[in-house]
């Protein structure tokens, strides 16, 4: 009896959820590098009275059964590495990658982290940082008499020195690439972390395998689509909405029952 | 007298079982190729037979028909996600066996299986369709089912068409159908295309299932007034006589 008000829930709590993903992915619209999540839902067990196919009491087959469903439960928050929109910034710090890489870098525990967020700067040691001071892997230090920094699509970060006539090379970035990425643990920070789901890392250079070409003085933005998550809005409120109903009205079922008897 | 007041109690309880079903329908209105279930009514005229045969004539959910019909499909732009526009079903195996489902929003699992959000592998013409080592913006899937990676054929997704799926799959729940037939009696037939970057949303309509619980809220309002008159009716003859 009370089956229907827990299974109505079930459907409120999946709108709510629904709602919290959207609201995530609006409020980083403009995140760099940051990739929308999506909601996947199944449906909970079905309570199952009669299988269709099978020996009716009378001796025919049942051409249909009974089953009636308990509600719905999600199943994964899954992230979509889709390319973002690519802005142009000139700042030659700003890198993109075109393609499914991603950047490495060195956590103060020692770890490595994965990064779609280009917007790299100096540190006072010179060396390529994050926003959040965590230096790309592997290290590149930048000269404090280089006056101009040039990296190329595949990765070679070169600097010119005064006296010096042509480029020098002071390092290469490296990218990494996963069979799964939909699998990395989000930690925050425009970071991710491998985990058992997407396998381990495979590294290489820029431009080949799939790995993506690194574009300079341009920045990945989100992928997230403004108009997309304002549509998904309106049917999550709906459905959470007509989920409400349902309550309400097996609500004023149970008093028509409990009317039974005046 | 008494088999009256059975009767439109019976309405009552069918009533309620009838909403469970609108309700979970509602309930998994974003859920990925979700079908809706329809809860069937003992007809009129059987119910009229066994009454004139002096057989139980209660009302009641005979059956839940699910509704096969194709839902509404949209762009994801993910290229793992596929929706079949047409009949037949994914086929998956899981620890208790093949299973079939319409929900196509797969992902890749360590070693580069095809695989769902529970981690059942998508079957191919061999077993579990295996794309590893392949950067996941050159996978492609054409209508008929083929995955081709880098421009080569590497497996075709096995599609299972059932003529009659309501007569053969029922729900295990998590998106699954599973068939209480071998496959080899479903027959053939039946025609489907596979659209790669869409994902199929279920198939429940808001506005149809808003009104049949408001329909449902009535008819069960109605029972409640016949059980009421059945027992005036009863009282009077108790204490008028």
């Amino acid at each position: 009896m009370l089956r229907a008000l827990w299974t109505a829930a079930a459907g409120m709590k999946a709108q709510q959820l629904f709602i919290d993903t959207i609201a995530n992915n609006l409020a980083n619209v403009n995140t760099t590098g940051f990739k929308k999540s999506r909601v996947d839902f199944q449906d909970l067990l079905y309570q199952t009275v009669t299988i269709a196919g099978t020996k009716a009491p009378g001796g025919g087959q049942l051409p249909v059964g009974i089953q009636i469903g308990h509600g719905v439960q999600p199943v994964a928050i899954e992230r979509l590495f889709t390319q973002g929109e690519i802005t142009e910034t000139k700042n030659p710090l700003d890198l993109v990658i075109e393609g499914d890489g991603f950047f490495q870098v060195l956590q103060p525990d020692g770890s490595i982290a994965y990064t779609r967020d280009g917007a790299f700067k100096l540190d006072k040691d010179g060396r390529l940082v994050t926003a959040n001071g965590l230096p790309l892997e592997p290290e590149i230090i930048i000269p404090p008499e280089a006056t101009n920094i040039s990296i190329s699509h595949d990765g070679t970060v070169s600097v010119l020195t005064p006296g010096a006539t042509a480029p020098q090379e002071v390092g290469k970035i490296t990218l990494a690439k996963f069979i799964n990425p939909a699998g990395l643990k989000s930690i925050g920070y425009n970071l991710y972390k491998t985990t058992d789901a997407s396998g381990e890392a495979i590294t290489g250079t820029p431009g080949l395998e799939g790995f993506g070409t690194i574009s300079q003085g341009f920045l990945e933005m989100s992928n997230v689509q403004v108009v997309e998550e304002m549509a998904n809005m309106i049917i999550a409120q709906r459905a959470y909405e007509i989920n409400s109903k349902a309550i309400q009205t097996t609500d004023e079922m149970l008093r028509i029952a409990n009317n039974l008897r005046r | 007298m008494i088999r009256g007041l059975f009767n439109a109690a019976s309405g009552i309880v069918a009533m309620m079982q009838a909403q469970e079903v609108i309700i979970n329908n509602i309930a998994n209105i974003s859920t990925p190729g979700f079908k809706k279930d329809i809860p069937v009514y003992r007809s009129f005229s059987n119910i009229l037979q066994r009454r004139i045969k002096n057989q139980e004539s209660q009302a009641r959910v005979e059956a839940t028909f699910t509704d096969f019909s194709q839902g509404e499909i949209e762009s994801t732009e993910g290229s793992l996600d596929l929706a079949i526009k047409g009949d037949g079903f994914f086929t998956l195996l899981t620890p208790q066996g093949i299973a079939y489902t319409r929900a196509g929003n797969f992902t890749l699992d360590k070693t580069g299986r095809i695989v769902t959000a529970e981690g059942y592998f998508l079957l191919g013409k061999n077993g579990p369709i295996s794309v590893s080592g392949s950067g996941k913006s050159r996978l492609e899937v054409n209508s008929k089912g083929d995955v081709i990676v880098d421009g080569t054929v590497v497996d075709r997704i096995r599609v299972q068409v059932f003529p009659k799926p309501s007569s053969f799959l029922y729900k295990q729940g998590k998106n699954l159908f599973k068939s209480i037939a071998t496959v080899s009696t479903v027959g053939k037939g039946g025609t489907y295309d596979i659209k790669q970057g869409y994902v199929e949303l279920s198939n429940v309509d808001i506005v149809q299932e808003i009104t049949d619980l408001l329909i449902n809220l009535r008819l069960y309002e109605s029972a409640q007034r016949a059980v009421q008159l059945q027992d005036e009716t009863l009282g009077k003859i108790c204490n008028g006589i």
